[in-house]
């Protein structure tokens, strides 16, 4: 068990134990215990004022945390680690009278990057060949991308995005979302990332941590979420044991759950008509057999507090 | 720290403002030179203005160096927080102290390198001019280290103001016109009360002005142009730092 633990802190690219930010009367964050895992793309959900943005603000030293513990890599003296980070949070930050590449020659001083690194990284994002028009005059996808190459100097373990895909059209969409899996697959780069195309980002997302009110309501991997998304069927019997039963011999590689009254089943292959007949025959008494399938955006609706 | 100095120092060399705003000091001593050379022909009396050397004590009082730097050292403090870059700053690991003082430190060695080429510029231009070289008494050399020492204490001054208003429109209004705004209603309010304490005294740019008539320095005047640029530095930096130390970006 302890060697479990120990292995768990290991992997843990972001840790946060009851972090808690409030804002005069406003508790913004509400004792927050989230954990990002190494190779994870950590898809960050939750409503406008949720929260999402006050606990990147966090992680990254632009605000200090009101209470709770941090940690970055396992350690908990966060600037130490910042450097291993690359971050674009709310609107991407630049100076505005200066070319992309001076705006990344700059930063790349800070990230330790060279000039080979600038070079990648503009033509990685599709900002090769912007040459020395001012970033002020950029429109919002190109300036995007440029927040998201700011990010990526300095080759970063873990990159923080919030929202980056804010005003980009459906190919720029798709081309970070790319990016985002390539970062991921061939360079191993932990992304935390929140935004509020929930489709978007059930395309890339490898783990779910979704936050209603600053209170992180679940974190949940993709996997065990497509399983509770999936079509599932709900008996409502007195014989919950021998409905279940009846229908494991049905259909074997269902999971069933057996409740009181009722019997939930996930992964059935067969329809509720060969179902209720077989139960029937077996002289199961059913109150009611419904098939229901849970919709992954009406899933994160509720969750995030709203009604799907 | 090293990366951060340069970070720094590359974007002070990229600054169209300090050029523009140190040109237009440039521009402000060249017209006084030429105006003091013009005057002192007409006068008849030009042995102080043919003087390169003494020339280099009235240079930076009349360089107009307090208006300029206090504009400059709010865009140049500023900049960061008016574009929001002093995100991807603390974003990458560079505490709010270690950012704070390299720009204070950077923008100091600015102004004193301006400075000091203020004043070489004013004992070149005036031989240019026509002037002479003449031997210095050592009073004039202790008087020229005064004021960069009362330039220490304006920029600390508006260093820290330009980090406490934090954002530029208003950094600047209180820079130029705010604090002088505030010593002279302050000095009207004493006249109005009769008390009898001249606290334009104690104001920095009247120290620095006061320092041009070298030879009628009074003691108290001596140890207020000594110990008030220490006082303003210390205590606007320090200001300027205790309200930087937890802002929110």
């Amino acid at each position: 068990m302890k060697v479990m633990i120990e292995n768990f802190q290991t992997n843990n690219v972001v840790e946060t134990e009851n972090l808690t930010k409030v804002y005069g009367q406003k508790t913004v964050l509400d004792h927050v215990n989230m954990h990002v895992a190494k190779g994870d793309i950590y898809g960050f959900i939750g409503k406008n004022g949720a929260g999402k943005t006050t606990l990147m603000k966090l992680l990254l030293g632009m605000a200090q945390p009101t209470e709770g513990q941090m940690k970055l890599f396992s350690n908990g003296n966060l600037n130490a680690e910042r450097h291993r980070v690359g971050a674009l949070i709310e609107a991407p930050a630049f100076y505005g009278n200066c070319s992309a590449v001076e705006n990344m020659k700059r930063f790349a001083i800070l990230a330790g990057a060279d000039d080979n690194e600038i070079n990648d990284i503009l033509q990685f994002v599709g900002l090769g060949d912007v040459g020395k028009k001012h970033v002020s005059k950029f429109s919002l996808g190109m300036k995007q991308r440029l927040g998201i190459a700011l990010a990526m100097l300095g080759k970063p373990e873990l990159l923080i995005l919030d929202e980056p895909i804010n005003g980009l059209d459906p190919e720029g969409i798709k081309e970070i979302r790319d990016l985002l899996l390539r970062l991921n697959r061939e360079q191993g780069v932990t992304v935390l990332v929140s935004s509020h195309l929930l489709d978007e980002l059930a395309k890339i997302t490898t783990r779910y941590g979704i936050i209603n009110q600053g209170r992180l309501v679940e974190e949940v991997s993709a996997t065990e979420l497509m399983q509770r998304c999936q079509q599932k069927l709900h008996v409502i019997t007195d014989q919950p044991a021998v409905a279940a039963k009846v229908i494991k011999k049905l259909s074997p590689k269902a999971v069933i759950t057996a409740n009181e009254n009722s019997i939930d089943v996930v992964g059935i292959t067969v329809d509720s008509a060969k179902v209720t007949k077989e139960l029937v025959k077996n002289e199961v008494a059913v109150q009611d057999i419904t098939f229901a399938a849970d919709n992954m955006e009406d899933y994160f609706i509720q969750r995030m507090g709203g009604k799907a | 720290m090293k990366k951060l100095f340069k970070f720094e120092f590359r974007k002070l060399l990229h600054s169209k403002s300090f050029y523009i705003i140190f040109g237009l000091g440039l521009l402000s001593i060249i017209l006084f030179m030429i105006l003091g050379r013009v005057m002192s022909d007409f006068v008849g009396d030009s042995s102080e203005m043919y003087n390169a050397t003494a020339t280099m004590l009235v240079v930076l009082p009349n360089s107009g160096i307090a208006s300029l730097l206090g504009t400059y050292l709010v865009l140049f403090a500023c900049s960061d927080f008016s574009q929001h870059t002093i995100k991807n700053i603390y974003a990458r690991g560079y505490s709010r102290t270690s950012v704070y003082f390299i720009k204070y430190l950077l923008s100091l060695a600015a102004t004193l390198t301006v400075a000091i080429f203020y004043v070489l510029f004013g004992f070149v231009f005036t031989l240019v001019l026509g002037g002479h070289v003449a031997s210095i008494a050592s009073y004039m050399w202790a008087n020229l280290a005064l004021q960069f020492l009362v330039l220490v204490g304006m920029h600390g001054m508006f260093f820290g103001v330009a980090m406490i208003c934090n954002k530029t429109g208003v950094g600047i209004i209180v820079n130029v016109v705010g604090i002088e705004l505030i010593f002279t209603l302050l000095n009207f309010l004493m006249q109005i009360a009769k008390i009898e304490f001249n606290i334009l005294d104690y104001y920095l740019e009247m120290i620095l002005a006061n320092l041009m008539n070298s030879q009628q320095l009074t003691t108290a005047a001596l140890v207020r142009a000594i110990v008030m640029p220490i006082v303003y530095a210390v205590g606007f930096v320090t200001a300027g730092w205790f309200v930087n130390r937890r802002r929110e970006v």
